[in-house]
């Protein structure tokens, strides 16, 4: 049987990257938490990121939420329950900021970031009516009416 | 800025159009900050789509030119039928929505399909198998045979839904990148071929009591399981042993029940890390059984790193 699993492994030193904000701030975060974007594990693997990687599309303010909530699923021995608290008061923010978190986990392709901001604009979504949607997210270039009438024909039970 | 420097009525005039503008109900902050939903990538609204049921997405329709079509090539189909049983349209037509939702579908990759808590009639069951038959074909370019073939399919629940066992079958067989599989509520044991790309799978199902040929089958579909890394097993899948008219042919006990699966466990005792029993009723008959359950695991779990068993109290009757 195996035995290679023993636990005496030795301590293996803190690989670090910086990443570089649209404004020009840096952030350090350890490897193993950056792994979880695939955009950033692609540079690892292919040795891009030893110098701060610039992220242009992303500020100061939204990447630093962006790496600490890496580091927070980083994190070792924090069960699912407290995650998932923590995860909700996460992206209980404004909805411009919830927007800025999609674009960045999009970017990074961080797909729990990215499930987890979608499913909040998709819980505001739910249930209303379109007006409401229209009116929550400033969605203009509406139909005339009689295009609308058109659209809705199209599928009038989502409506009813 | 400008207005910290005015003083009096003007100053407080202000304020108090603010105060009025606050108390109607606007939910974005003053400076507005635009249509920020419709410049997502279409593959990020999605995303959104994915949680939402086929009705909610469908009524994005309407919101904006942009927003016509978006959801026709959206990779989720997430049709539920009794959830929202207040809407009578779920209740009333809800194969031909089905049907209509397909028909406009132009997604050319479906990677995700939901069924749940679909119509408990018999005549609806060829409809479903047509559905995946058709959403199958009207994806694929090769029309010429009619097996189905979802190439990027990766996520797939059916729950409570009256299903064919060879659908399933077949649907497995022809999605060879399907990720999670889950299978709730169900009525019968099925056969699985196919399944090395699965990582998690989620069955929930009645066995029938005493049933020799759904119980081999039972030990079959878990051998065809045995590379998957995430199995949950719902507790109607475990539940026939406790049937008492099927003692005599069968030993159902759950001591020996299990010990006569210990081969087929070998590759288990070698994976097994993480075991969770949930809601489990703490009274004295079910304590035995779950003892047993729990020698048997432990004596044979190498890996074995957790065992976390949330209880039930009885409550007291006085």
């Amino acid at each position: 049987m195996s035995s290679s699993s023993s636990s005496s492994l030795p301590p293996c030193p803190k690989k670090m990257i910086t990443l570089k904000s649209s404004d020009g701030e840096t952030f350090q975060i350890e490897e193993t938490a950056a792994l979880q974007s695939k955009t950033l594990e692609n540079m690892i693997d292919e040795n891009c990121a030893s110098t701060p990687i610039p992220l242009r599309s992303i500020n100061g303010k939204i990447l630093a939420k962006v790496v600490e909530f890496c580091n927070k699923h980083a994190e070792v021995g924090v069960d699912a329950e407290s995650l998932h608290a923590w995860d909700a008061e996460f992206v209980n923010v404004e909805y411009t900021t919830l927007f800025d978190y999609i674009l960045a986990a999009n970017f990074l392709e961080i797909p729990t970031l990215l499930d987890l901001a979608s499913g909040v604009v998709g819980d505001m979504i739910k249930g209303k009516t379109p007006d409401e949607i229209r009116k929550m997210f400033n969605i203009n270039d509406a139909f005339s009416p009689e295009e609308e009438e058109e659209v809705r024909r199209a599928n009038q039970w989502a409506f009813e | 800025m400008a207005e910290t420097s005015v003083h009096g009525a003007a100053g407080s005039e202000l304020s108090d159009d603010r105060w009025d503008r606050a108390k109607q109900p606007l939910p974005p902050a003053p400076p507005s900050p635009g249509d920020l939903i419709s410049t997502l990538p279409d593959a990020v609204i999605h995303r959104i789509f994915s949680f939402l049921p086929v009705q909610s997405v469908v009524k994005t329709s309407v919101l904006s030119k942009r927003w016509r079509s978006i959801w026709t090539s959206t990779a989720g189909l997430i049709f539920h039928d009794v959830l929202e049983e207040e809407l009578p349209w779920y209740t009333s037509d809800f194969l031909s929505l089905v049907d209509s939702v397909l028909l406009q579908s132009i997604s050319p990759a479906v990677r995700r399909f939901h069924i749940v808590d679909f119509v408990r009639e018999e005549a609806s069951c060829p409809k479903l198998d047509s559905w995946l038959r058709f959403t199958a074909v009207h994806h694929v370019e090769d029309l010429r045979d009619n097996s189905i073939r979802w190439p990027c399919l990766k996520f797939l629940l059916i729950g409570g839904a009256k299903l064919s066992d060879d659908i399933l079958e077949e649907i497995v067989r022809g999605s060879p990148v399907l990720e999670s599989l889950g299978v709730v509520r169900h009525d019968s044991v099925f056969r699985l071929d196919g399944v090395s790309s699965l990582v998690e799978a989620k069955l929930d199902f009645v066995v029938p009591a005493g049933n020799w040929m759904c119980c081999n089958l039972l030990k079959e579909l878990f051998e065809q399981l045995l590379g998957v890394p995430t199995i949950t097993i719902g507790s109607r899948c475990l539940q026939f042993e406790s049937h008492e008219e099927s003692k005599e042919h069968f030993n159902f006990e759950r001591e020996d029940f299990l010990c006569s699966w210990k081969g087929n466990f070998e590759c288990l005792a070698k994976h097994l890390k993480r075991v969770e029993i949930i809601g489990f009723e703490a009274d004295s008959f079910w304590s035995n059984h779950l003892l047993a359950l729990i020698k048997f695991i432990i004596g044979d779990a190498l890996l074995l790193e957790k065992l976390i068993i949330k209880a039930k109290l009885p409550t007291r009757h006085v």
